[in-house]
């Protein structure tokens, strides 16, 4: 899954939905407390298990769309959840989220945030208030998955404090570690939004760890996730999620857990100009983090008599 | 008798027919029902189009006008203007939608955003895009225009 920039516009009214949040807190210092938000909104939230789906049937078997009680929706929404394997959901006619429990509890906060700006978006609750006929195109909930990401990351590191916070200092994984402190958030989410936010050609990379991939792993789609920054994105349009796994192959080592890599290394832009990176891969347990920014131009060599 | 209506087997039997008759059971009722829906989305996409060409006419406004007024980006809307498959945001059909004084569920619909079954909204959505198109007399550069490329088709 690659990163995708949001329209000017878009973004902008996604912000002032985030800062109208912010404000009503009284601007908070981080970490953002979710409960707040929630009890600001107006927002209810209740916990489910996919292994135990019985507080969902009961929940689903009482649902109310759109003023009147559905009988074979809500059964659909259970099987979507199963299906799709949802790890939250916003039901906009109880203005109730529900999260999946089984999730460690620091994902439920991207979750329920993901979902916060599900239910204060104008256009996502048309889409969302859909009768049973209704369904959107892949494109269209694909733009409302990111566009909802792009608000849980503006509310969850407290909009331009992130900003001010990650261009303060070198863009290095240590930025990262301590943003997952300052903030309260994942360490992927922290890569995510730190990526994002340089105004430097940068890019990271969630992934197995290239010497110990197991049986689910897609050589096709090496890439958990594919981030890369607005400058990276016009200037190394040519490099895929399957060159930069072939990066991490040829830099990680064969350890296992913490700082797997820190290496500089030479990438190509689309004029085929050289430039030298900073390359630092981290694994957390679970999943294998790289950060890769820019340093420096690579000096050309040209031979002399 | 019962047809096999399994996808993967009635384009293999397709394939074993070669560019003749297809007659195996299913394929081409699925063919004429995929051709339906493209055509039904072809129509609500021209219908859209044109709803916002001709209340945009009916206001007086340039694109750019339009553009400043919904507050949209003026390449997006010359791009739902010119490109059949272009898809426009979702904020951008809600920003539509107010400026239409529309309900905004529908024209996600006409803008191929979202997907229906409801026949009558197709059939009316086919109908204002055959009547929509403007029936005004050539001016005399497009009289000129349109004699000249007649005449090289006919010559070619």
């Amino acid at each position: 899954m690659r990163n995708r920039f949001l329209d000017p516009r878009t973004a902008r009214d996604i912000d002032l939905q985030v800062s109208k949040i912010l404000r009503g807190l009284g601007n908070p210092e981080p970490p953002i407390v979710l409960a707040d938000v929630f009890d600001l909104l107006k927002l209810d939230r209740q916990y489910y298990s996919t292994k135990d789906d019985s507080a969902l049937r009961e929940f689903f078997s009482k649902a109310v769309i759109a003023g009147k009680q559905v009988t074979r929706r809500p059964m659909l929404l259970l099987e979507a959840v199963k299906k799709w394997d949802l790890k939250a959901l916003y039901v906009p006619d109880r203005k109730r989220v529900l999260i999946d429990e089984s999730q460690p509890p620091l994902k439920w906060r991207w979750n329920e945030a993901h979902e916060v700006i599900h239910s204060v978006t104008e256009w996502h609750q048309t889409l969302l208030h859909g009768d049973n006929g209704f369904s959107l195109s892949p494109d269209c909930h694909e733009q409302l998955e990111a566009e909802a990401n792009f608000g849980a990351g503006r509310l969850l590191f407290l909009q331009d404090q992130f900003v001010e916070f990650a261009r303060s200092s070198k863009p290095t994984f240590s930025v990262v570690q301590a943003a997952n402190k300052r903030f309260g958030n994942t360490l992927t989410s922290s890569l995510w939004r730190l990526v994002e936010a340089l105004d430097i050609p940068a890019f990271g990379v969630v992934s197995q760890h290239p010497r110990y991939t197991d049986a689910e792993f897609d050589p096709a789609d090496p890439c958990k996730y594919f981030i890369r920054s607005r400058l990276f994105e016009e200037q190394y349009s040519g490099l895929t999620e399957r060159d930069a796994f072939g990066i991490l192959r040829s830099y990680c080592s064969w350890r296992k857990r913490g700082p797997i890599a820190t290496e500089e290394i030479i990438l190509r832009n689309d004029r085929q100009e050289e430039h030298v990176f900073l390359f630092e891969a981290f694994h957390n347990n679970h999943q294998l983090l790289t950060l890769v920014t820019y340093l420096r131009p690579h000096p050309v060599v040209v031979a002399t008599r | 008798m019962k047809f096999n209506s399994d996808p993967n087997w009635l384009k293999k039997q397709a394939a074993l027919e070669d560019n003749c008759f297809v007659s195996v059971g299913g394929l081409v009722s699925s063919v004429e029902e995929l051709e339906q829906r493209t055509q039904q989305a072809t129509a609500s996409r021209t219908a859209f189009v044109n709803l916002l060409d001709l209340t945009r006419r009916k206001h007086k406004l340039t694109w750019e006008q339009l553009s400043q007024k919904l507050d949209v980006d003026l390449a997006e809307l010359i791009e739902i203007g010119n490109d059949e498959t272009y898809k426009p945001t979702p904020r951008t059909v809600t920003q539509i939608a107010h400026f239409l004084n529309v309900p905004a569920e529908k024209l996600f619909i006409l803008s191929g955003l979202v997907r229906v079954h409801d026949r009558y909204f197709q059939e009316a959505a086919l109908r204002f895009a055959a009547r929509s198109q403007p029936v005004r007399e050539l001016s005399s550069e497009e009289q000129e225009a349109l004699k000249e490329y007649v005449k090289f088709l006919c010559e070619r």
